[in-house]
């Protein structure tokens, strides 16, 4: 099941470059990239540590494409 | 803000790596076809060896932007490659020079192919200590890429041996494909990923 994602305008929304993001999620920038482009899913865990980064519920990050 | 930029990721240390692998086959070729003696062999020899020993330096001084699992990777491959260069100049010094055969010959034959199992042990700790999930996700593609080229062409070419369509291959050829398959898998992460990981 596809799955899109809000990252790059939350990530936008509070001018943090990749790098910054992959730093605070404790995983590489390409791994940012790579979720932000749709290009991978992110598992449960990594999910909620997004939303936890972010302060937000996971289904306002992500949702069925 | 940049998105897509990586200022630590130069190309620098795979063209020594790829130096060092002409080098070798160069060196080879000439000692193979008697154009030099065997000590102007093992001196020449120093070329790919300290080529590759440069490309490591290389790959280890990019080093902050790598995770710690393929720092790790990095230097237990460098050791293998200590390992089984020095295992092959036993073999070729002790069983090709100096006549050696029985027992002690295949024990000293046996050892260079002992790097391979040292290859996979240590591709196999990459996936299991590395933290970031999209990188395991990626060296698993790589390792079943490089594992699908390897075993598809040993059986085809095992059929044409046998059905004399083909000549006999040394069958260390064979991890020697699964090393380069790892090459390709890393090529196809980049198309279908996006990057080519950290290891390839």
């Amino acid at each position: 099941m596809p799955v899109k994602n809000r990252l790059k305008v939350l990530r936008a929304e509070r001018d943090w470059s990749q790098q910054d993001l992959a730093e605070r999620l404790g995983v590489s920038r390409q791994s940012v990239n790579a979720i932000e482009t749709g290009r991978y899913d992110p598992s449960l865990p990594l999910a909620f540590r997004i939303a936890e980064v972010f302060a937000m519920a996971i289904e306002d990050i992500f949702e069925k494409d | 803000m940049t998105d897509t930029a990586d200022p630590a990721r130069k190309p620098r240390p795979v063209l020594w790596a790829v130096s060092s692998v002409l080098s070798a086959l160069g060196v080879l070729g000439l000692w193979k076809s008697g154009a030099i003696e065997d000590a102007q062999a093992y001196i020449l020899a120093v070329i790919p060896l300290g080529l590759m020993i440069t490309a490591f330096v290389g790959k280890y001084r990019k080093g902050n932007a790598r995770s710690a699992a393929s720092r790790r990777y990095l230097g237990r491959i460098a050791l293998l490659m200590v390992f089984y260069l020095a295992t092959l100049f036993l073999a070729e010094y002790l069983i090709e020079d100096r006549g050696v055969t029985g027992a002690p010959a295949a024990l000293v034959a046996f050892l260079p192919g002992l790097s391979f199992a040292g290859v996979i042990w240590v591709f196999g700790g990459l996936i299991v200590e590395e933290q970031d999930e999209f990188f395991r996700m990626l060296y698993v593609r790589q390792g079943l890429i490089a594992t699908g080229i390897s075993f598809t062409l040993a059986a085809i070419w095992g059929f044409l041996e046998t059905y004399h369509v083909v000549e006999h291959v040394a069958a260390f050829w064979w991890p020697t494909i699964w090393c380069f398959g790892i090459g390709i898998g890393a090529v196809a992460n980049k198309v279908t990923y996006g990057t080519y990981g950290e290891c390839r």
